[in-house]
């Protein structure tokens, strides 16, 4: 049983979940079971432009997160690894958040047996701000009438209140530098397999959404949730099966394609870099929001790498240490390039270094069951 | 509990958005808030600074009874006209009404120090979209280090083409990412400089730092002769309304008026970050702030993101958000709380 198409047979999460609403409902089943302390998901706030990661311990508050946010880039493995270490929980995620996870875990961050990974399958994810000039620029709609939205078959689809659809091809979009973010655009890996199941529409029927299982622990998952009746099962035919094949790999052939474009045609020079690093005001937020670095005790603060305010900073001491630490294990998640206030495109170089690292040692972040081969867990030694 | 809640940044004038992570009722860290239109999920090290000095402060209860009756006490004992009241921007915008109702009430003198900035015409100050689209930017002071998130508005017009001039006494981040670096012996000097440059009809100065009164108000001056456009970026996150809504003084004012004065409230606002530390010699003075100073009686408030909130940014923007925190167990009170007790 490695497919399934699945149903959920609560009424109000099949009114609010995008497809079959099997993530609420698996997330459902364990928290009525005792077995997680609480589900960490995103929920939405004032639109659907805008997500929060959210712990909840309640049915009536797990049903408020049901439902897709296209446009919630947050990444939820840091919170777990510094604020919910001890706790039971249930979480969805992105293959970034995934790839996080499993960083951590090697790292010692996460405990595997205390999670369980609900993985939602993703095309890209668009930052809000963008979204909402996009959908007035190219759908010349109000961005306040739009209660969904999705990315398929080489679409970005919007639905709005009145039930109409319109779509306008994501080529045109990111050609204008609209669309998803860059590093999504750049992104291979689209179904979260390290997640216990990864769920998702590609190849499903109407009504269902198409799980794909991925551990023991998420076919126990599975098949308790039938068991108890939250959820109805059928299997995928061999044509569905192939679709879904197809769509990841039309997706991983963009993304290879997007590398070409943003990691070597635009690429910048190293005198380009070494002016864009220039402006770094080492607020430190790149280090702080990374979902993989998890050192108990960072150097970048200490008063021997402090540079005086009045000359101009040296980018070695600041990015030549974190990529030196950081760009083997990077997930090219986006996160450091999204908060920086200085619009240094961060992730296009530490993925870039970590393409050429995968390239030599078949080492890919977040994927891979080994740490990385240069990876030292001194620092983790020094801390415990 | 872990809750993450929007509110906003309470550093600076800008008005940046935040996620802002609490476990069990304290402030324990941040988290991007993405979806905020000023600035997109990024936040400076001035924000994640004060955050931090923030997440320090555990204490959530606070026995007020004893202290307003002395307080109360101080009050009547002291000629109305001999108190001063002395607020910043770090008073959100109720706050700030029931304190101005409050000090005519009572006739006390409520003042404020916007480090020489004053009140001026709205329609010279520029928006943050505004910024981007100039096609030369003027700026006053190391914008990209204290104000980092107009700093990236900066980046965006020079991106689109913009020429950037720095003038500042000293050189500074801004300057190096900047076209041209001017540096000044003083900013006395600031007219002769800026009088200097070729000027296009979509100049904008941006300014974060200035030595007195006068020489703001010459600046503001010279804008509004040659048609231009400014953008002040003030000290604290309500500073805005502070200029709008009170009287603020220079610093040899305030330095005098505090001189005096025989009681003074100072109402989130520590004076020793400019002035001499023995101002408060022979005085009596009461300090109610969300961050506990050492002056005088203290008396602790909520911070900003334990109620509900709003602040008017640099751009005259007013942000409101509700209480981040929703901690039952934290009883200290507001300023509106103590002052109805007073």
């Amino acid at each position: 049983m490695k497919y399934l198409q699945i149903k959920s047979t609560n009424e109000d999460i099949l009114q609010n979940c995008e497809n079959g609403g099997a993530v609420t409902s698996l997330l459902l089943s364990l928290l009525d079971d005792g077995k997680v302390d609480g589900v960490l998901n995103l929920k939405k706030q004032d639109n659907v432009y805008d997500g929060i990661p959210t712990f909840v311990t309640t049915k009536e508050e797990l049903l408020e997160t049901s439902g897709s946010l296209h446009c919630a880039p947050l990444m939820t493995s840091d919170i777990i690894a510094k604020f919910l270490k001890d706790d039971k929980v249930a979480v969805t995620t992105k293959p970034c958040d995934a790839m996080a996870i499993d960083e951590i875990i090697k790292r010692n961050g996460i405990n595997r047996d205390n999670i369980y990974m609900i993985g939602l399958n993703c095309g890209g994810t668009v930052s809000p701000v963008t979204a909402e000039k996009m959908i007035k620029l190219f759908y010349d709609v109000d961005p306040e009438d739009v209660v969904k939205e999705e990315i398929n078959k080489g679409q970005f689809i919007i639905e709005l209140k009145n039930g109409e659809e319109k779509s306008v091809k994501i080529d045109d979009l990111e050609d204008e530098g609209y669309g998803r973010r860059n590093n999504c655009q750049r992104c291979e890996l689209k179904i979260p397999r390290k997640a216990d199941v990864a769920c998702g529409n590609w190849g499903s029927s109407k009504g269902y959404t198409f799980v794909e299982i991925n551990t023991p622990k998420g076919e126990e998952l599975i098949q308790n949730a039938i068991d108890k009746g939250y959820i109805e099962v059928k299997e995928p035919s061999e044509k569905q099966i192939t679709i879904r094949g197809k769509v990841e790999n039309v997706m991983k052939k963009m993304a290879k394609k997007a590398q070409k474009k943003q990691l070597e045609k635009e690429y910048p020079t190293p005198e380009e870099f070494n002016e864009i690093l220039t402006r770094c005001i080492k607020c430190y937020r790149c280090r702080d929001v990374c979902p993989v670095c998890n050192c108990k005790v960072c150097s970048l603060e200490k008063e021997y790498f402090q540079e005086n305010p009045t000359e101009k900073p040296d980018p070695l001491l600041m990015h030549g240490i974190r990529l030196g630490h950081m760009s083997f294990s990077c997930i090219n998640c986006g996160q450091c390039e999204d908060v920086c206030p200085m619009e240094i495109p961060l992730a296009k170089m530490y993925q870039k270094v970590q393409l050429k690292y995968k390239e030599e040692t078949g080492y890919v972040s977040g994927v891979t069951e080994d740490k990385p081969p240069m990876y030292s867990g001194m620092k983790e030694e020094i801390a415990e | 509990m872990l809750t993450i809640n929007h509110t906003i940044c309470p550093e600076c004038s800008i008005g940046c958005g935040l996620n802002v992570i609490s476990k069990d009722g304290i402030i324990v860290g941040i988290n991007p808030f993405k979806n905020h239109e000023i600035n997109e999920g990024k936040n400076c090290k001035n924000c994640t600074d004060y955050i931090n000095k923030i997440s320090a402060l555990e204490n959530k209860t606070f026995n007020y009874e004893e202290v307003i009756s002395d307080i109360k006490g101080m009050l009547n004992n002291t000629d109305a006209d001999k108190i001063t009241i002395l607020t910043s921007g770090n008073t959100d915008n109720n706050d700030l009404d029931n304190l101005i109702k409050f000090a005519d009430e009572k006739g006390f003198d409520l003042i404020s120090y916007e480090y020489e900035f004053t009140k001026i015409n709205p329609e010279i100050i520029a928006s943050y979209d505004e910024v981007e689209k100039a096609d030369q930017i003027i700026t006053i002071g190391d914008i990209f280090r204290k104000n980092s998130l107009i700093g990236r508005r900066i980046i965006h017009a020079q991106q689109n083409g913009a020429k950037t001039i720095n003038i500042y006494t000293e050189t500074n981040l801004t300057g190096f990412n900047s076209d041209e670096f001017r540096q000044i012996d003083s900013c006395d000097q600031l007219d002769e400089i800026v009088n200097s440059i070729d000027l296009t009809d979509n100049t904008i100065i941006i300014i974060n730092e200035i030595s007195s009164k006068q020489n703001y108000e010459n600046l503001i001056k010279f804008v509004e002769e040659k048609g231009i456009k400014v953008l002040p970026l003030l000290k604290h996150p309500n500073s805005y309304s502070i200029l709008e809504k009170t009287e603020s003084l220079s610093k040899d004012e305030l330095a005098n008026k505090i001189q005096d004065s025989e009681l003074l409230l100072l109402v989130n606002e520590d004076p020793r970050e400019y002035l001499e530390n023995d101002i408060f010699e022979g005085k009596e003075v009461v300090s109610l702030t969300q961050n506990c100073t050492d002056i005088g009686i203290k008396v602790p408030l909520k911070v900003w993101c334990q109620k509900d909130t709003s602040f008017t940014n640099s751009a005259g923007l007013t942000q409101e958000y509700s209480d981040a925190i929703n901690d039952d167990d934290n009883t200290l009170k507001t300023l509106s709380e103590v002052l109805k007790l007073l």
